[in-house]
C-alpha cells in the first residue's frame, strides 16, 4: 500500500483515523500498531515476521544493555552493544548488500554463489537505522527503555514513517509517544502537508519523469548535450519532488495522530555548499549519520586528518546505505569530495564568491552527482556525462523535441523548488489580506481534486527512496 | 537461572527463529538460471493470445510505469485494441527485490482495466477478474490475462 493509491487516503488513513480518535487513552497506541502491522502485511505478510523478529531483538538488546549499564558493567554492556549492531548489520547487509557482493564475487573469481533470493522487508534501511538509534541512545543514557515492548515495537513499525522515512531518532519519538492524542490543528496541519506531499508527488514529479523516462531510454551514443541536460534537470527535479513529497506525506499522516517528525527538506537547491546541502538534503539522515558516525568518530575537533577520514567515511556510508551498486558509492565519495574541497582547499576563495555564484556552483556539482545516483552502471554514467560536457553533438531534433515538451515544466518545478511561494504566503497572511485563508483553501482543494484525477487514471508508479 | 541471563537466551532465541525463518523462505524463492527467451517461447506458446502486440520499452513505461532498462529481460504482449484485454507480462528480474515494486505495477494495471472494462466490456471484465494469474517465482515475474493463463502458468513453472 502506498500513500498515493485511493486505497491510502480514502480508506485505509481514515479508519486509522477513527479508531485512533474513538479509543480511550493507551488504547490508541494498540490501534496504531494494529494499522502498522495491517500496511506491513498488505505488501508482503512475510515482512511481518521480520519486523517483528528484528524488533524483539533489538528491545531485549536495549532492556539487557539499560540493566548493565544501571549496574554499571560497562564492559558488558559494550558486548551487549556490540553484539547487537552486528546482528542489525549482518540482516541489512544479507537483504541488501549480499547478491551485490555476490555478483562481484563471482565476475572477479569467474564463480558461481547463489543469490539471496527473497524479498528484502519494507523500509529495512530505515527501521535497521531506526533500531540503531534506540540501541545508541540506550547506551549513551539518552533513551531509557519502555516497560511495553509495544511502544518500542510501534517505534519500528509506525506505519508513516516505515517505508521512506524520515528517520525519526528514539529519543524524539519516547518524548511524544507518552501522550497520544487526535487533536484538531494537528489533524488539519497533517492533512495540508499530505496534500502538498501528494501534489508534489502526483503532479509534478510523475510529470517530469515523463521526459526523464524518455530521455534515459536512449541509447548512450545518441544523447547530444541538450538531451542529457534536460534528463539530468528532470531527474533532478523529480527527485526533489517525489522525496519531499513522501516526506511531506509522511509527517502529514504522523501529524495528524500527534507525532512530530523532522523536516527532511528545507529547499535544498538553493544551498550555496554542499555542506549547505546536506542541511537541506534529507535532514533526518544527515542528522542520523552526524550523531551516531561522524561525532562518535571525533568529528571536526581532532585535526584536520581525522576531520578528513570522518567526512570520507560519513559519505562512503551514505553512499553505500543509498544502494549496493557502485554508482552510488562514487555518488557518495563525490559528495565527501566536494565538501573536503569547499571546506579545506577553497575555504577562503569560496567566501569571496557571491552566495548567487555558489548556489549556481552547488547546484551544477549536485546535478552531476544526479547522473552517478540514476545511471545503472559507471558506464553509462560515463557515457551521460560525456553527453552533458559536449563530448558527443550538441543538439538534435530528439532534443529540441524534448526541450520544446519540459522547458515550462522544468521553470515551474524551479519555482516550485525555492520558498518563494511560502514567502508569498506568509506576506500575505501578515498583511492579514481578507482573501487569503478563502483563496488558500480553495487551492487545497483544487490541488486535491487534481491529485484524485491523477491517482484515478495513472498507472502505478513507486517512490524513488523506496527502493533504498 | 538470572533474569539477565534469560533475557540474554532469549534474544539470540529470536535471532535463531528469524534464521529459521530466513532459511525455509530463501528455499521456496529460489532464483532461476533459465534463459528468458525460451520462458518466454514456452508461455507465450501456452497461452496462445491472439488478440495482442508486441510492446516496445516505451509501451512498458506507459502501462506499467516502470523502466524495462531495470530489469534483465521484460516482454510485455499487450491488448491489440482497445476493446481487448488479454495480456502477458514476463519479466526477468535482475534483483529478487524488484519483486515488490512489480507486484504492485501489475496490481495497479490490473485495476486500471478493470475500470476500463467494468459495466460495459463484460467478456474483458470476466476474462480480467477470472482468467487473470500474477505470479512472482524468485527472479521471474509473470502476468498473464488469458483463457489460457493456467496453461501459462504452468508452462512458466515448468520452464523455470
Amino acid at each position: 500500500m502506498s500513500f498515493h493509491q485511493l486505497l491510502f487516503p480514502f480508506v485505509f488513513l481514515p479508519v486509522s483515523l477513527v479508531l485512533f480518535g474513538v479509543l480511550p487513552g493507551k488504547a490508541k497506541k494498540y490501534s496504531l500498531l494494529l494499522c502498522s502491522l495491517i500496511f506491513i502485511a498488505w505488501g508482503n505478510p512475510g515482512d511481518l515476521v521480520l519486523l517483528i523478529g528484528s524488533a524483539l531483538f533489538n528491545y531485549a538488546s536495549g532492556l539487557e544493555l539499560w540493566q548493565f549499564r544501571r549496574r554499571g558493567a560497562n564492559r558488558r554492556a559494550k558486548t551487549v552493544l556490540v553484539t547487537s549492531i552486528a546482528v542489525n548489520l549482518l540482516f541489512l547487509g544479507f537483504f541488501k548488500y549480499f547478491n551485490f557482493a555476490v555478483e562481484n564475487l563471482n565476475a572477479l573469481f569467474h564463480v558461481s554463489l547463489g543469490r539471496n533470493p527473497m524479498t528484502a522487508p519494507i523500509g529495512i534501511s530505515f527501521f535497521t537505522f531506526s533500531a540503531l538509534s534506540f540501541l545508541l541512545d540506550v547506551y549513551r543514557g539518552v533513551g531509557t527503555v519502555p516497560k511495553n515492548p509495544v511502544d518500542f515495537i510501534l517505534y519500528i513499525t509506525f506505519f508513516p514513517k516505515l517505508t521512506s522515512g524520515p528517520i525519526l531518532q528514539y529519543s524524539a519519538w519516547e518524548s511524544q509517544i507518552s501522550s497520544l492524542s487526535l487533536q484538531r490543528e494537528k489533524v488539519e496541519g497533517g492533512a495540508r502537508l499530505f496534500v502538498m506531499g501528494l501534489a508534489k508527488k502526483l503532479l509534478l514529479a510523475n510529470t517530469l519523469a515523463l521526459p526523464f523516462q524518455a530521455i534515459s531510454a536512449l541509447p548512450g551514443d545518441a544523447l547530444t548535450a541538450l538531451s542529457a541536460w534536460i534528463g539530468a534537470l528532470t531527474y533532478t527535479f523529480m527527485l526533489y519532488f517525489d522525496f519531499s513529497g513522501y516526506s511531506d506525506m509522511a509527517s502529514g499522516v504522523s501529524l495528524m495522530f500527534g507525532i512530530v517528525t523532522p523536516k527532511n527538506f528545507k529547499y535544498p537547491y538553493r544551498a550555496v555548499s554542499v555542506t549547505d546541502f546536506w542541511r537541506r538534503w534529507h535532514v533526518s539522515l544527515g542528522a542520523w549519520f552526524r550523531d551516531y558516525v561522524y561525532i562518535p568518530l571525533g568529528g571536526s575537533r581532532q585535526g584536520n586528518a581525522i576531520t578528513l577520514r570522518n567526512t570520507m567515511v560519513v559519505w562512503l556510508l551514505t553512499g553505500i546505505w543509498h544502494g549496493a551498486n557502485w554508482t552510488f558509492v562514487v555518488w557518495g565519495l563525490l559528495h565527501g569530495v566536494m565538501i573536503v574541497i569547499e571546506k579545506f582547499l577553497l575555504k577562503k576563495p569560496l567566501s569571496k564568491v557571491p552566495n548567487v555564484l555558489r548556489a549556481v556552483l552547488t547546484f551544477l556539482g549536485v546535478v552531476v552527482g544526479w547522473v552517478f545516483f540514476f545511471s545503472p552502471s559507471l558506464s553509462s554514467a560515463v557515457q551521460f556525462l560525456k553527453a552533458m560536457c559536449f563530448r558527443q553533438a550538441a543538439a538534435d531534433a530528439t532534443a529540441f523535441y524534448y526541450l520544446r515538451g519540459s522547458w515550462l515544466l522544468l521553470l515551474v518545478a524551479g519555482i516550485g523548488a525555492t520558498p518563494l511561494l511560502h514567502r508569498v504566503g506568509v506576506a500575505l497572511r501578515k498583511q492579514r489580506v481578507r482573501w487569503y485563508f478563502p483563496a488558500l483553501a480553495i487551492s487545497f482543494c483544487l490541488l486535491l481534486a487534481l491529485c484524485i484525477a491523477a491517482m484515478v487514471s495513472d498507472t502505478y508508479t513507486s517512490f524513488l527512496y523506496a527502493q533504498f | 537461572m538470572t533474569k539477565m541471563k534469560l533475557l540474554n537466551i532469549a534474544r539470540w532465541l529470536v535471532v535463531l527463529l528469524l534464521i529459521i525463518y530466513m532459511i525455509v523462505s530463501c528455499a521456496g524463492n529460489r532464483t532461476s538460471k533459465a534463459d528468458p527467451a525460451a520462458v518466454s517461447k514456452a508461455v507465450l506458446s501456452a497461452a496462445a493470445l491472439s488478440h495482442t502486440q508486441e510492446a516496445d520499452a516505451q509501451m512498458v513505461k506507459r502501462l506499467y510505469g516502470v523502466d524495462p532498462a531495470e530489469y534483465e529481460s521484460v516482454v510485455l504482449q499487450y491488448p491489440a485494441t482497445n476493446m481487448d484485454a488479454e495480456e502477458l507480462l514476463l519479466v526477468k528480474l535482475r534483483d529478487v527485490s524488484q519483486q515488490e515494486a512489480l507486484l504492485a505495477a501489475a496490481n495497479a494495471r490490473i485495476d486500471t482495466q478493470k475500470t476500463s472494462f467494468d459495466g460495459y466490456g463484460p467478456a474483458q471484465y470476466a476474462l480480467l477478474t477470472e482468467h487473470c494469474i500474477i505470479e512472482a517465482r524468485g527472479n521471474y515475474f509473470l502476468l498473464v490475462v488469458s483463457s489460457n493463463a493456467q496453461a501459462a502458468k504452468e508452462a512458466f513453472e515448468k520452464a523455470l
